[in-house]
């Protein structure tokens, strides 16, 4: 383990009681993330991925597995450490209106973590929060609105510039520009990006959108039915993806087409992701996928390295067939 | 339509502060049958806190000599067979509708909030016995719960509010229970959770600022139950103990007496279908104002 | 026969708001030719959606059309009464809306509900609905619909029920389908193959189609004809191919820039500044004045009208020229 590493998580595991059976959300998943770095989570709906980030800051308590973050092991700290520890690591969401408060102005709103946490007093917390504001690009005469009364993309702000004022050195963002405008995702994106080389912020960015991981990231953990079924390096995944499922996601992502002849045919797998409930046997991935063989339906993969820091869990990695 | 609410809500820009307080009074104002049925419940407030101060007569004052007259200068709305005032009897019905109506309420909120608050938070083996509890409640037939209660406390005053509330707390520990839970699990309070609040912090500054309208929205509809429960016991003669009066005390003797002295009937009947149809337009209006749904028992 | 299927004239809509006017869409023509497939896009906020479900009457009790003619066939839509709107939509109008659990009846079969459609319409007797249901859930790419036939909603996954409200809405064989953002809740390889559902019924039944999407790329890849909207106003329209190489508002070309494509890493991004407009206002100039690079007093002032600057392509823009002069350098 590398002293340089701000998180390490090894073999993360969270299974929920559910009617019907035991869902596992997140099996295995181990992954490390440095200083000032972005790993990005990408995946289907239902593959774990939000489960993983959340399961990280303890939002949801794992079942197994390690979390070492800042040389701290997060999972054996008091619910009052922790809290106490949460000044270091903070979540931006994917819906900003429903994880604001509606009853609390802007400027209360971005001031609740430093009233939490008692740092300062009034008037430092005031001019902490005008400060915060001016930074994430949100004008003065919106401090005595209520989120309600903001664009999406200004809500957004707002949850940027709660989450940074306590000087978190991890954010994980969950799906932070899926649900706003287009031309508003590029100003947070750029927004996430500047503010990371101000304060050496260190990302878990989850989202279903391989360009915008691809954009974001130092690191891309693709996830398939509650694992990690690929990782890499942002440069090395997209250069040589080894998984079949990482190929397909690749392809889904829709370019605008300088001709007519360059668009895009909709193919695609069939089939979709299977119910974590009753996971496939063998490699969670084979009913899916075009190159599943005998060994696939029956044995699951082990994680191999095929680069350098380059992880798969595929009988089949290293096999140059088109996918789809 | 969503595809109409998303184009709304997008076009929102900040405005003057404020403007949600001043939107939901505007909702609220643009109902006239809701600010008819205020200015009625201020107006009977206030009466039943100066009533008795103004009544031209006691409640226990009988005169037989001046019995079963009809309205006159001496006894505006007339009065009844044992010669008592009708128009001090009706003050002083206001004052306790007041007492039993807002007591009862509080005492069932008192209840139905701690409860509401301890199975939402709490969950687990808590909730299980609290929700079983109100599914009780909900099984056992009020009036008759009622019935029984104030045959073993009495019938003054205050067992006559106790008992009502302790019949009608189920329906608010649900409604809170609900509304807590339905935050509890939600963004916001993982955001919270993520900030570092304590489970205090987030009850405080979270869940229960985020409740109360749809709480006053209920206990705004409260009221008037409690007091047609209050009515109920008067008809079976187990509300006030005569000679205190009530509505229920004074329409159920009215009604004997409907044929020979209709005002002893008209006045109290009238009066309290009114009251009770202010605070049910009220409530309706507060509902509309606060955007709740579903808040209505 | 005329070419035109749908044209729309000038058309206005308000909505009512307790603190006032909403004005979503401002005078927007557009037109739907028979077999072509138009996709509008915009971001919220634009009227993309308003404008269409407005000509059928689907915009709820605040919103109301104030102004402009929608004839599809030659008969204007706005005109008709309630029971003639009934017998167009579904009939001749097939509609798929973004979230199939919210237009689905949860607590009817969907076969039922394919059938219903058609037997509302009275266009065949119950036993001849059930085979073309069939048949129906057959084309959308549903594996073994004999046995979906009997599934509840709930019973089937996000793609399947959107595949489901296809064919419900290809039931009646209508002349138009309208697809209002159909594949933004679903999950990216399911997206993809609801598009090809969408296109391969699009080529098979020669109707018009008309997608309504944020997603430019959707829009680019699906559709011969894009309109982008913005404000309430139609920035610019034009074939698929003319408007991926030549177009010629600033609008498009930053929302264009505004996609991020696999390889985008390490790209310069430049974000469109500024926020969506808000429609409390009637318009007084272009909608975009304010976050646009090339505003001039000019574009604050005086709405730009459409103007045809190449064959079919139409744009209102003050400076649509310099755009395209510029891009050619």
């Amino acid at each position: 383990m590398s002293h340089s590493e701000l998180l390490v998580v090894e073999n993360l595991s969270k299974t929920f009681k559910v009617p019907g059976g035991t869902l596992k959300a997140v099996q295995n998943a181990s992954f490390t993330l440095g200083p000032a770095k972005t790993l990005g989570l990408v995946g289907e709906s239902g593959s774990g991925k939000s489960t993983l980030g959340r399961a990280v800051l303890r939002l949801i308590e794992a079942d197994s597995g390690s979390i070492v973050f800042d040389g701290v092991d997060i999972r054996s700290l008091s619910t009052k450490e922790l809290r106490l520890k949460r000044k270091d690591m903070q979540m931006i969401f994917q819906n900003p209106l429903s994880s604001l408060n509606p009853r609390m102005t802007v400027e209360r709103n971005i001031k609740d973590p430093l009233i939490i946490h008692n740092i300062g007093d009034a008037k430092e917390r005031s001019h902490r929060v005008r400060e915060l504001m001016e930074r994430v690009g949100l004008s003065e005469n919106m401090a005595r609105a209520y989120p309600t009364e903001l664009s999406g993309g200004q809500q957004q702000r707002v949850v940027i510039a709660r989450a940074l004022a306590l000087n978190p050195k991890l954010i994980v963002c969950d799906e932070p520009v899926s649900a706003l405008d287009v031309s508003i995702q590029l100003q947070i994106i750029s927004l996430l990006q500047d503010l990371q080389r101000e304060h050496n912020l260190s990302y878990i960015f989850i989202s279903h959108n391989l360009a915008v991981v691809e954009y974001m990231s130092d690191a891309v953990a693709v996830m398939y039915l509650s694992e990690i079924v690929e990782r890499a390096p942002v440069d090395e995944l997209f250069a040589h993806p080894q998984h079949p499922y990482t190929r397909v996601l690749m392809q889904s992502v829709l370019k605008v087409p300088e001709s007519l002849a360059q668009r895009s045919t909709f193919s695609t797998l069939p089939g979709e992701i299977p119910s974590p409930i009753n996971p496939p046997s063998g490699c969670p991935f084979h009913p899916r996928c075009p190159l599943a063989t005998d060994i696939c339906r029956t044995t699951k993969p082990e994680e191999k390295m095929v680069g350098d820091q380059h992880q798969v869990s595929c009988h089949q990695a290293g096999v140059t067939a088109q996918v789809i | 339509m969503s595809v109409v609410e998303g184009v709304l809500q997008a076009d929102l820009r900040p405005k003057p502060p404020a403007s949600r307080r001043v939107l939901a009074w505007r909702r609220f104002a643009r109902n006239r049958l809701a600010v008819a049925g205020l200015v009625w419940v201020g107006i009977f407030i206030i009466v039943g806190i100066i009533g008795p101060w103004v009544a031209p007569y006691s409640y226990t004052t009988t005169d037989y000599g001046s019995a079963n007259m009809g309205p006159s200068a001496t006894h505006w709305f007339g009065t009844d067979s044992l010669g008592h005032d009708m128009l001090s009897e009706l003050l002083y019905s206001i004052r306790f509708a007041c007492i039993i109506g807002f007591g009862a309420t509080a005492v069932a909120f008192v209840i139905g909030a701690i409860l509401g608050l301890l199975a939402g938070m709490m969950g687990g083996i808590v909730d299980n016995i609290i929700m079983r509890l109100v599914d009780l409640m909900f099984a056992f037939p009020a009036y008759f719960l009622n019935l029984i209660l104030v045959i073993d406390l009495g019938r003054g005053i205050l067992p006559i509010f106790i008992s009502i509330g302790i019949t009608q707390w189920s329906g608010y520990a649900r409604l809170i229970r609900g509304l807590v839970l339905s935050l509890r699990g939600g963004e916001m309070v993982e955001a919270a959770i993520s900030l570092g609040a304590t489970k205090r912090y987030i009850a405080l500054h979270y869940l229960f600022p985020n409740i109360i309208g749809n709480v006053i929205v209920s206990l705004s509809f409260g009221i008037p139950y409690a007091l047609i429960q209050d009515a109920g016991l008067s008809v079976v003669g187990l509300g006030l103990r005569p000679p205190m009066p009530s509505f229920g005390n004074l329409v159920t003797t009215g009604a004997a007496d409907m044929m020979g002295y209709p005002w002893l009937l008209v006045f109290p009947a009238v009066l309290f279908a009114i009251t009770l149809l202010a605070f049910l337009f009220v409530g309706n209006g507060l509902q509309e104002a606060f955007n709740t749904k579903g808040a209505s028992k | 026969m005329s070419d035109i299927l749908l044209d729309v004239r000038d058309l206005t809509t308000h909505f009512r708001r307790p603190d006032g006017l909403v004005y979503a869409v401002n005078g927007v023509s557009f037109q739907v030719r028979r077999g072509e497939t138009l996709g509008i896009v915009g971001e919220s906020g634009s009227g993309k959606s308003v404008s269409v479900l407005s000509i059928l009457g689907l915009i709820g009790e605040n919103g109301k059309v104030v102004a402009g003619t929608a004839e599809f066939e030659g008969v204007d839509l706005l005109k008709l009464n309630r029971h003639e709107m009934r017998a167009v939509r579904g009939r001749e109008i097939g509609i798929v809306f973004q979230d199939p659990m919210t237009s689905l009846n949860p607590i009817k079969r969907v076969g039922q509900q394919v059938m219903e459609v058609m037997l509302v319409h009275r266009l065949c007797s119950k036993q001849e609905a059930w085979d073309r249901a069939v048949a129906l859930l057959e084309e959308v790419g549903i594996a073994d619909p004999h046995r979906r036939m009997k599934n509840y909603p709930f019973e089937l996954s996000g793609g399947m029920r959107q595949r489901v409200m296809i064919a419900i809405a290809l039931a009646c064989q209508p002349k138009l389908l309208i697809a209002d953002e159909p594949t933004t809740a679903l999950d990216v390889t399911v997206q993809m193959q609801v598009l090809s559902v969408l296109r391969e019924a699009q080529v098979n039944r020669q109707m018009s189609t008309i997608m309504i999407t944020h997603d430019l790329g959707v829009a680019t890849n699906l559709c011969d004809r894009v309109i982008v909207m913005y404000g309430g106003q139609v920035m610019e329209s034009a074939p698929v191919e003319e408007f991926v190489r030549h177009s010629a508002h600033p609008y498009s070309r930053a929302l264009k820039s505004s996609i991020l494509e696999i390889g985008s890493r390490g790209r310069k991004i430049a974000p469109i500044p500024g926020n969506p407009p808000v429609m409390i206002e009637p318009p007084r100039g272009c909608p975009f004045a304010d976050r646009c690079l090339l505003v001039t007093d000019r574009c604050r002032d005086e709405i730009p009208d459409l103007r045809i600057i190449a064959q079919e392509h139409v744009v209102a823009c003050h400076r649509a020229e310099e755009v395209l002069e510029h891009v050619a350098q």
